[in-house]
């Protein structure tokens, strides 16, 4: 479509799930002002939370437990953590790992000496202990070796950590497993969404990560105060500008991929809620001087943060270099005043969507809802989903209907020639070695009879071929009676009647399918940045860098916290 | 054993497909497990026995002939784990007719969650009878007149679902669920079978994650 020529509709519309809905285009997602981890932000500084470390005992082996309390205008949650010496031959990020260098769980309320003695004989064991309802989340994670060595030796030397060393890995852990909703025996999501601090989706995980970060700078700069006293010499204090620059790492697998199949009703709600932010801007009939300026500003520190992106996988390399020149004709665009005018937002997307690559109309999308807190930020109440995902059939439906709500949500499954071995390659089974989800070759391995129902397009296609031979005037209702085994997909056709952005509108089992687009979609949602792929299957992210630490969230109210060259650094 | 709703119903649906059921099935039947546990009543207990006595597919062929009243299986005995959803499916039918009778139901109490989310549709309460017992819900709350036993049976040779019922004396809603040792166990037993066995084919394939830094 030519902009230029192009009349100018009289409302803008909300993207069609046909666009959002593809793996390559959820696969370049950014982080946004709807992003969780912003979310959490802004609440702790709007309603000035408050921060504690009641204990912190880990002796000079780095071993010990400490517990970091927020205190809200209703409530207060700690993070018990627990240090633990491990040895290197134990230090493994799979699921079956049985030691960590450290353990965590989010309390709800301030524990007493009881409850942390209850959770010293659990949490270490992460999945083979057990926790109650008092808690709300349950993770662990280990150190970078690397880094975290040559932050403690730097520290304990007297002089502070090289800067690019940190920026090369970004972390001093990472997260190999976060627990929430009830896993282990912790509350579920439903005991606690009704808070409004936790209402929005994984506000709990969050605030547990957010909380380990802070842990974790304590930690390095306990474990250089013995170093250095044990040479006789006084450890540096870690610079709160180098500090400010890690995250937390996480390295995302298989594990998380399913989730947002299995989820389409909350998925929507997500979806939804970015499009219609972008929906608004779009709408505005002119920008402000300020406005202008502002998104200049962000443009700039978000195009130079983008350039320190580094990926060593080919898939993401190819994506950023794409990128890259995207950046270099954004610029020379908006060089040219064209944000002037009328309806300003709606041109520059359309310029885009014309011009870019999708990995940078999504970078676009995410950095043009920045300017525009008060008119996108409530969108993050409608984020979470309150209805149960398992939704009750609606039995009274007439096939004729159903078969019409098919052809026309399903229309890409429908094409699709699932006979051929390419558009059913893969198999997605949960592994007994390693109890979590694994993607397997559906003509290689004997799997097929564990298949997890994460092909919502094959099994569409099913059910519509099912239904050959039925009269449309016959019920859903009667249809199950006689096919109760097309229930699952059947449901998921009527959930999309009322969610359109509810199902991935791509094959989930071709044999060129990319989980990574999976997991950078979801993480993107999670707020995460510096999006590492390290095979097609599981990347490594950074969390909450360039964030302020706890204590510093009130005199650094910064809404833009997320780039690192911002606003009023 | 006290689990979060979440783990026993993630159990349950488990239990289910390890057991031979299809995935929608399964995941009523977890839900309906979880629905009697905030209730205090034996559903994942029942489910497990149920599950127990299928071998591969049976329960496909142990759906209502028709949904015409009497719902019936042409022979053996009715699953309730196909009846129950088909309940919540017909609650527009039973709206019209005002109650149906079903025949020869396994462990009828799996039947009463649907009984629950049919009165969420329909707005009104429904009544569920076999041998002594007689429920009423609104889906949110609920009554129940039985002895133990009933609530256990393995078979109801006739229960009657009606509309309209009042409500008694609300029975207590929980937020965790008890479960014995012995029968998580058993579920997390039939859970495993629906786990893929690791073969050197799938470990060669690459099929895992294989997302770790170790030492880095």
């Amino acid at each position: 479509m030519d902009s230029s020529s192009a009349p100018e509709p009289a409302h803008i519309p909300l993207r069609p799930p046909q666009q959002v809905m593809r793996l390559s285009r959820l696969g370049a997602f950014h982080q946004s002002r709807l992003s969780f981890m912003r979310i959490l932000l802004r609440r702790l500084t709007a309603e000035a939370w408050r921060f504690d470390r009641p204990v912190f005992d880990i002796d000079a082996q780095g071993v010990g437990h400490a517990v970091y309390c927020a205190h809200g205008p209703e409530r207060s949650y700690s993070l018990v953590c627990f240090a633990h010496d491990l040895p290197p031959e134990k230090r493994s990020d799979r699921v079956i790992a049985q030691a960590w260098d450290a353990t965590f769980a989010l309390f709800d309320g301030v524990p007493t000496g009881q409850d942390i003695a209850r959770l010293s004989r659990n949490v270490p064991l992460q999945e083979a202990g057990r926790v109650t309802e008092r808690e709300l989340s349950v993770s662990r994670a280990n150190r970078s070796v690397r880094l975290w060595e040559h932050v403690v030796s730097s520290l304990a030397a007297g002089h502070q950590p090289d800067v690019d060393q940190i920026d090369a890995v970004g972390y001093l852990m990472r997260t190999t497993a976060v627990y929430g909703s009830g896993k282990l025996g912790a509350a579920d999501r439903e005991a606690i969404a009704k808070r409004a601090e936790l209402a929005a989706p994984f506000q709990v995980e969050m605030l547990s990560v957010y909380l380990t970060r802070a842990f974790v700078r304590d930690l390095v700069q306990h474990m250089a105060h013995v170093r250095a006293e044990k040479a006789g010499k006084r450890a540096a204090q870690l610079d709160p500008h180098l500090a400010r620059r890690l995250g937390i790492g996480n390295s995302t697998g298989l594990g998380m991929a399913p989730f947002l199949i299995n989820h389409p009703q909350l998925f929507h709600n997500w979806i939804a809620a970015r499009e219609t932010a972008l929906q608004r801007v779009r709408s505005l009939e002119a920008a402000s001087d300020q406005e202008i300026a502002q998104f200049l500003e962000l443009f700039e520190s978000a195009r130079a943060s983008t350039m320190r992106w580094r990926s060593a996988h080919a898939l993401q390399e190819r994506k950023l270099v794409a990128l890259m020149a995207d950046l270099d004709s954004m610029a020379d665009f908006l060089s040219h005043a064209e944000l002037e005018g009328a309806r300003p937002w709606d041109r520059l997307y359309r310029w885009a969507e014309e011009r870019l690559s999708v990995e940078g109309q999504e970078w676009l999308v995410s950095l043009m809802l920045e300017p525009f807190g008060d008119l996108v930020d409530d969108l993050a109440d409608q984020m979470a989903s309150h209805a149960p995902e398992l939704r009750p059939v609606d039995g009274s439906m007439p096939l004729a209907r159903l078969r019409l709500a098919i052809e026309a949500r399903y229309d890409w499954a429908l094409c699709i020639d699932w006979d051929d071995p390419e558009s059913a390659a893969r198999v997605w089974y949960i592994s007994a070695e390693k109890q979590e989800p694994r993607l397997g070759e559906r003509h290689q391995e004997s799997v097929e009879a564990y298949e997890q129902p994460l092909a919502p397009g094959r099994d569409v296609a099913t059910l519509y071929a099912a239904l050959d031979g039925w009269d449309g005037a016959a019920t859903v209702a009667e249809f199950l009676c006689h096919h109760p085994e097309h229930r699952h997909a059947l449901r998921r056709v009527q959930i999309l009647e009322r969610a359109p952005y509810a199902e991935i509108r791509d094959n989930t089992i071709a044999a060129d399918l990319l989980p990574i687009d999976l997991l950078r979609c979801k993480l993107s949602f999670f707020g995460a940045t510096c999006f590492d792929p390290r095979s097609d299957r599981w990347v490594r992210i950074s969390m909450f860098s360039n964030a302020p630490y706890p204590n510093e969230l009130a005199a650094r109210c910064d809404p833009f916290w997320i780039y690192p060259e911002a606003l009023h650094q | 054993m006290n689990l979060s709703l979440n783990e026993l119903e993630a159990l349950c649906r488990r239990a289910a497909v390890g057991a031979g059921l299809h995935w929608g099935l399964a995941e009523e039947a977890g839900k309906a497990a979880r629905w009697l546990a905030e209730f205090d009543l034996p559903g994942a207990q029942a489910l497990l026995r149920y599950l127990e006595t299928l071998s591969g597919g049976s329960v496909l062929r142990a759906g209502p002939v028709s949904l015409e009243a009497p719902w019936r299986v042409e022979a053996g005995r009715l699953c309730p784990l196909i009846a129950g959803p088909a309940l919540c499916d017909s609650a527009e039918r039973l709206a019209k007719s005002g109650g149906l009778e079903m025949e020869n139901v396994c462990f009828p109490v799996l039947v009463l969650p649907h009984a629950a989310a049919t009165a969420e549709i329909l707005g009104e309460c429904v009544s569920l009878d076999w041998q002594a017992l007689h429920a009423v819900t609104d889906g949110r709350c609920l009554s129940l007149a039985s002895k133990q036993t009933d609530l256990l049976s393995e078979q109801a040779v006739s229960l009657t679902c009606r509309l309209g019922g009042r409500l008694g004396r609300h029975r207590a809603r929980h937020r965790r669920a008890c479960v014995s040792a012995d029968c998580f166990d058993r579920l997390s037993a039939l859970a495993h079978r629906s786990f893929a066995p690791a073969t050197a084919q799938s470990r060669m394939l690459g099929a895992g994650s294989g997302c770790d830094e170790g030492n880095q």
